[in-house]
């Protein structure tokens, strides 16, 4: 790429609005969306269905619902839904075979980051006939994937919104992105209704995944004037109403606040990107499958104390966002990092890598694919594998 | 890898995630459309292609193509450069204008013919006049299809016109001259067969009055030269019927039994076996199978002669086979006056390549001749 588009495209740019674009599917945002499900199908000329789920969302009843009010139209569903927390490559391929062997035209997915991941990745395999690993990394898909339509039932991932597909590559023991804009959702049908069956520790691990989403947008060396308006609002949203929804899962206006939180969060990281804190969490879930959200809710004070000399405009807004007024004048960092760390006590994260089964001995692998991990080219601070490592341990 | 080719790996993806490239594209269309505009895009040029193809051969071709209105007073529908051209027109659109019915010379005469395109469907090489705007007339052949409704009735007329004026002015002053050498022929013909009629008695009156052997023998030598004579204007007449008149369709069956029936036979059996054909060759074809039966039976001392026909690799054979002593020389059974049959062979040669029928002789000494008579590819076909 010339210097001069590099110019255009900088953060540093002499203007106040340098260059960005935007992507987001359509979005219907609301109590009961979920039912539309049927009508757009229909207007997306769908005959044939895969639904991507897993099993926790069979259980819960959603996938069953929205399979019924698909097939209520006429049209054939297949379910596929062996994706595991941490989707592999492995279901991914077998997603993509059952799509071509079901002669199916279209992708519904229905449930937490995994699920739409998976369906997103299928997707994209059945179009480009390849394996999904010759997808990984930026503009890699080149052929469009067939219509999709996400629903989440996690106030978290915000896959739904965004142009991120997160899969696990099993043989190596290591996540990679698949990222493009060709795995952005047609439509997007974010109903906060289907948060409510989330357990609190659930709540809490996708609402700090959430949070993490807006932090690291915000502060993203790629971040833009749209991105910080969802990442600011988002990290409002989530600070003030995720511990009520985990204090009261049930109260409706409560999952809705988070839930609206989360896209925010989903829309300012699908266009900015992310940072330190998702290398370290996508190398922590490919090498020892932890859970994601908890991942994040360790990393997130100790990244933000590395990053805060590379940000501190950006930290002391949110700190104020998330914080108060009052703050302006304390000492920044440590008020928001307390702040963070207040909340993670809230939500019953106890602090402490090694209590996820992290060793020592991890951490060299850990951080050389943290290193590599595409999230980080967007960290304001360009972290070094060293630093890394320092980072890991002082998490433990 | 360096601390400088992490940056610029960083610097790379970041500008990839900020997405302004060309690879950075939100999905606009799925890759079933894609497939189905693809392949309706293939079809689409290979329809343009054919109808270029199509236009161009209609638009160059030197020949009137055009549809028109089937009743009295409809227009000209469509037509070709060649048909506005060959009627004096200045352009398509000008002879569109036109009642069809105008450009006939005798306006009766396009009833009767729309008459016999509503008996028949089609028309074919049927001899019009056309008027010429600048006041001359053309002879063309006409082709007329009739393309009908769903209904069963006559949509459009869709013709074929070919200026035949100059070739029909050839073709008559063809026939004339031939006439003109014909009577010359005959005449001469006459006159030459009368003195020689004369010539033969006067030798019979000499050969009376004649009595040293010397004598005799030469008077025998004359006679002898003087049938020599007659044989060659024998010649003369049975070759110049030769390609007067146009080749036909002829029914197979009904040709070899006329042929066969003028025979003065009394010793050979014949077996006639052939399919029912229709063969495209001159009119005289008949006197092809009456010379090669006439062979078998003045000379093969056959008691049988079998006639058949064998289809077989795109060729029609119409063989004779009889059970004689067959042909031991075969090198100048087709040359002129070479054969114990005078010039038999060589005519029956001649008047079948004139239009590209082969006759060869495959039998073997002593079990009898076999002429077969090869019809090629278009020039026959079943009686329907």
């Amino acid at each position: 790429m010339s210097g001069e588009k590099s110019d255009k495209t900088s953060n540093q740019s002499q203007g106040s609005l340098p260059t960005r674009k935007f992507s987001a599917p359509e979005i219907i945002l609301g109590d009961g969306s979920r039912n539309l499900i049927g009508q757009y199908v229909n207007s997306l000329s769908g005959r044939n269905v895969l639904l991507v789920t897993d099993p926790g969302i069979i259980k819960a009843g959603w996938a069953g619902e929205i399979e019924d009010s698909i097939s209520s139209e006429g049209i054939d569903v297949v379910v596929y839904d062996k994706v595991s927390s941490n989707p592999r490559s492995l279901e991914v391929m077998q997603g993509a075979e059952l799509y071509e062997a079901a002669g199916c035209d279209l992708i519904v997915t229905i449930g937490g980051g995994s699920p739409m991941d998976c369906g997103k990745a299928i997707g994209a395999v059945a179009s480009n006939q390849c394996n999904v690993l010759e997808l990984e990394g930026v503009d890699e898909v080149a052929l469009p994937a067939p219509p999709l339509i996400c629903i989440p039932t996690t106030a978290g991932s915000s896959a739904d919104v965004s142009q991120f597909a997160i899969i696990t590559d099993e043989e190596k023991k290591r996540k990679f992105a698949i990222i493009s804009k060709t795995m952005i959702a047609d439509l997007a049908l974010i109903d906060p209704e289907t948060t409510v069956s989330m357990n609190p520790e659930l709540t809490a691990d996708t609402g700090l995944d959430a949070l993490c989403h807006a932090f690291e947008s915000y502060v993203s060396n790629a971040s833009s004037v749209i991105t910080d308006m969802y990442a600011l609002e988002a990290a409002k949203l989530i600070v003030e109403y995720l511990p009520k929804a985990y204090d009261e899962p049930d109260n409706l206006v409560f999952r809705d606040k988070v839930m609206l939180g989360s896209m925010y969060a989903g829309l300012a990281f699908s266009n900015a990107s992310l940072g330190l804190v998702h290398a370290m969490a996508h190398s922590l879930g490919g090498y020892l499958d932890s859970p994601h959200g908890e991942c994040n809710a360790q990393l997130l004070c100790p990244v933000v104390r590395f990053n805060y000399p590379f940000a501190s405009e950006k930290y002391k807004i949110l700190e104020k966002a998330i914080v108060g007024e009052n703050s302006s004048r304390s000492d920044g960092l440590d008020k928001l990092v307390r702040a963070l760390e207040d909340l993670n006590e809230h939500l019953g994260i106890k602090p402490g890598l090694s209590r996820m089964g992290v060793k020592d001995d991890d951490i060299e692998h850990l951080s050389k694919n943290a290193f590599l991990d595409p999230c980080l080219a967007t960290n304001p601070n360009p972290a070094t594998v060293e630093d890394i490592e320092r980072l890991y341990h002082d998490s433990l | 890898m360096t601390r400088s080719e992490d940056d610029l790996r960083k610097d790379d993806l970041r500008r990839k995630i900020i997405g302004l490239s060309e690879t950075s594209h939100r999905k606009s269309y799925y890759p079933q459309l894609k497939e189905q505009i693809n392949e309706l895009s293939i079809a689409m040029d290979a329809l343009q292609e054919s109808e270029d193809k199509y236009r161009t051969l209609v638009e160059n071709v030197n020949i009137g193509i055009f549809r028109t209105e089937p009743w009295e007073g409809g227009r000209i529908l469509q037509a070709n450069p060649a048909l506005w051209q060959t009627l004096g027109f200045e352009s398509e659109e000008e002879i569109l204008s036109h009642p069809v019915d105008d450009i006939y010379l005798h306006m009766e005469n396009r009833a009767e013919l729309m008459d016999k395109l509503k008996q028949f469907g089609k028309i074919k090489d049927y001899k019009m006049e056309f008027k010429v705007r600048d006041g001359s007339t053309i002879l063309c052949s006409l082709t007329l299809s009739a393309e009908y409704d769903s209904e069963g009735n006559i949509k459009f007329v869709d013709g074929v016109a070919e200026d035949i004026t100059e070739k029909e002015k050839k073709s008559e002053a063809l026939r004339q001259a031939n006439n003109k050498l014909n009577v010359l022929s005959s005449i001469t013909r006459h006159d030459i067969v009368n003195q020689v009629m004369v010539l033969e008695g006067y030798l019979l009156l000499l050969e009376e009055k004649v009595t040293s052997p010397e004598q005799i023998e030469l008077i025998q030598k004359m006679k002898g030269s003087i049938r020599s004579v007659d044989r060659h204007i024998m010649f003369t007449r049975d070759y110049q019927e030769i390609g007067i008149n146009a080749p036909e369709w002829v029914n197979l069956r009904d040709a070899l039994k006329d042929a066969m029936i003028s025979l003065d036979n009394f010793q050979v059996n014949i077996h006639m076996e052939p399919q029912d054909y229709m063969v495209f060759t001159d009119p005289m074809v008949w006197k092809v199978f009456y010379n090669i039966g006439n062979n078998v039976v003045k000379h093969s001392q056959a008691k049988n002669l079998y006639i058949s026909t064998d289809e077989q690799d795109n060729q029609l054979l119409v063989v004779f086979q009889d059970d004689g002593i067959g042909i031991e020389d075969k090198k100048k059974l087709f040359k002129k006056g070479s054969s114990s049959s005078g010039y038999g062979l060589f005519l029956s040669k001649e008047i079948l390549s004139i239009t590209g029928i082969d006759i060869r002789e495959t039998g073997l000494p002593d079990e009898g001749a076999r002429f077969e008579i090869i019809f090629p590819q278009g020039q026959y076909k079943p009686v329907q």
